[in-house]
């Protein structure tokens, strides 16, 4: 993958590289399935060290900044697609294939969902438009499946 | 807001219904379509009905979440038709002779089976004939997980046809909103700009409604309700009075009759039924501790939904801040809570009673998003 940036550098330190690029490219899954703060953290964090790393090695001198930039457009634009791609087909496999336990399929997913005003005391909104927010919103929970879990789940009595 | 002495789960495999399944037809072609909106509480649930493309509601009832499995060694005719199952009201007057299960706990399905046979028993008050097309909208609580999702949908597969689970906090501000009054200049539309504090039996659910689907930011779930006062005012009687043999049930009828938020009201007697013999109860403190409780936890909920708030509207939000379900019934609950608002510095909040209809709101949103649903949002049922 790297080997397609022929500004990356060779194979010196191709691993070091490549272990870059797939954080690069998890932060930017992470972005996309809207979990920012866990992304920023890996960014901060492990990004910020691996690059660190592989600037000190003098193999990797050539690791500029604008490199790091080109990896984030090219892999941000693979997670988009990967995404669009996912919403596309897991309702038409879900419908194909019954999962484990009954569940619910959505029905055809519109092409465009329409914004919903989000600045309140502009007018009432019409059902229909909410139900298309949360539809939305339900997609992308889905991925990943993730558990929204209560506050305070302990009762103190 | 409670009921009575339920065992909350199955102590081993729970007796399976004898009676008729339901099994609706599986194509809807020209059968009649009716639409639910379908309020499914801890304690309590609410079911409207109405025919699609009509303004008509056909069935409008209250059940509580009780089902009953008769037990073993019941004498014939004890139990009308011999059933083996009953639900709500029903099952309440012959708890006697049946196996009392609560399906939901802290509002979402804790026993999997009796879920189950209470929706397929339901189904049958919105559509006794067991031919029409059903789809219902059902109420959830405000941050259920994706998991609490599956279940209700698991349960209500084979029973509805089509469904739609959608934030109860949010289907109660669509059931308070009046359309009739919806383009008026001096009415606030609920849904454009408001905060509903739902108080249920298991859960106290709040949620900012401004104009757009409530995100999980938006919503706050307690696990701490009326059930939870109950059980408080049951564990301070104990204490107080020990072996007072007390009732869930009655502790629940005493609360709903006296309780209240705010400084301790003196003297609050109580006349209750002990061992057969009439006593007298001092229980001011007692309920007032218990009442209190709820409105402590709920505050600081309140305050951090607020502040997520867009700063550009929250003076008119805090003119919108409705209280519902039963604990919209605690005296004082809407008085005590502006008072703290004010005391913290809160520009000019006015918190209010969504009123007696409050047991209903939630499924008349429920069945309002029914009628508007599109063709393509209703979400099919694998069975």
């Amino acid at each position: 993958m790297l080997n397609a940036n022929s500004s990356i550098p060779e194979p010196g330190d191709a691993a070091h590289a490549a272990g870059v690029n797939r954080l690069i490219r998890r932060i930017c899954l992470l972005r996309e399935q809207g979990m920012v703060a866990e992304a920023a953290r890996l960014e901060r964090e492990d990004l910020a060290m691996a690059v660190r790393r592989l600037r000190d090695n003098p193999a990797g001198a050539g690791f500029p900044e604008d490199v790091v930039k080109g990896l984030f457009a090219r892999e941000e634009s693979r997670a988009a697609d990967a995404v669009a791609l996912a919403e596309f087909l897991v309702p038409q496999l879900l419908a194909h294939w019954p999962p484990r336990s009954p569940a619910a399929v959505a029905g055809p997913v519109p092409p465009s969902l329409p914004p919903v005003p989000r600045a309140p005391g502009t007018g009432s909104p019409a059902i229909s438009d909410l139900l298309d927010a949360m539809l939305a919103a339900e997609r992308s929970n889905r991925r990943p499946l993730a558990r929204v879990t209560r506050e305070a789940r302990t009762t103190d009595h | 807001m409670t009921t009575t002495t339920i065992e909350k789960k199955p102590e081993t495999s729970v007796p399976r219904p004898q009676d008729r399944p339901v099994d609706p037809p599986r194509r809807s072609g020209d059968r009649k379509r009716l639409l639910v909106g379908f309020d499914l509480g801890t304690n309590a649930s609410c079911v409207l009905v109405g025919v699609a493309d009509t303004k008509d509601i056909t069935v409008s009832k209250i059940i509580p979440t009780v089902v009953g499995y008769a037990r073993e060694g019941l004498v014939d005719g004890i139990i009308a038709n011999n059933a083996t199952l009953l639900i709500g009201e029903e099952a309440l007057n012959h708890r006697l002779q049946l196996k009392m299960i609560a399906p939901l706990e802290d509002g979402i399905i804790a026993d999997f089976p009796s879920a189950r046979d209470f929706i397929r028993r339901v189904r049958t008050v919105i559509d006794p004939a067991g031919t029409a097309e059903i789809r219902a909208v059902i109420g959830m609580p405000a941050n259920a997980g994706e998991a609490a999702r599956e279940d209700i949908r698991a349960c209500a597969a084979g029973v509805f046809d089509r469904v739609l689970l959608i934030p109860e906090p949010f289907l109660a501000a669509l059931g308070f909103r009046d359309d009739a009054r919806l383009g008026q200049p001096n009415y606030v539309d609920p849904v454009t700009n408001s905060l509903f504090v739902d108080i249920g039996g298991g859960t106290s659910d709040l949620c900012l409604i401004q104009g757009f689907f409530p995100t999980a930011e938006d919503q706050i779930s307690l696990p701490f309700a009326g059930d939870a006062i109950d059980r408080i005012i049951e564990d301070e009687l104990q204490r107080t009075y020990p072996n007072n043999g007390l009732s869930r049930a009655t502790i629940r009828q005493i609360k709903e009759e006296h309780s209240y938020v705010g400084p301790v009201r003196k003297p609050l007697d109580v006349k209750v039924l002990i061992g057969g013999k009439s006593h007298t109860l001092e229980l001011g403190e007692v309920i007032g501790r218990a009442c209190n409780r709820l409105l402590e936890k709920i505050y600081p909920a309140l305050t951090t939904l607020i502040a997520r708030a867009s700063s550009e509207f929250v003076a008119q939000l805090l003119q919108n801040i409705v209280v519902t379900g039963g604990g919209s019934c605690i005296r004082g609950f809407d008085t005590v809570l502006q008072q703290k608002l004010m005391d913290d510095g809160f520009e000019a909040p006015k918190v209010r009673l969504a009123g007696q209809d409050y047991k209903r709101f939630v499924a008349v949103g429920a069945l309002k998003v029914a009628r508007s649903a599109r063709e393509d949002q209703w979400q099919h049922l694998l069975s």
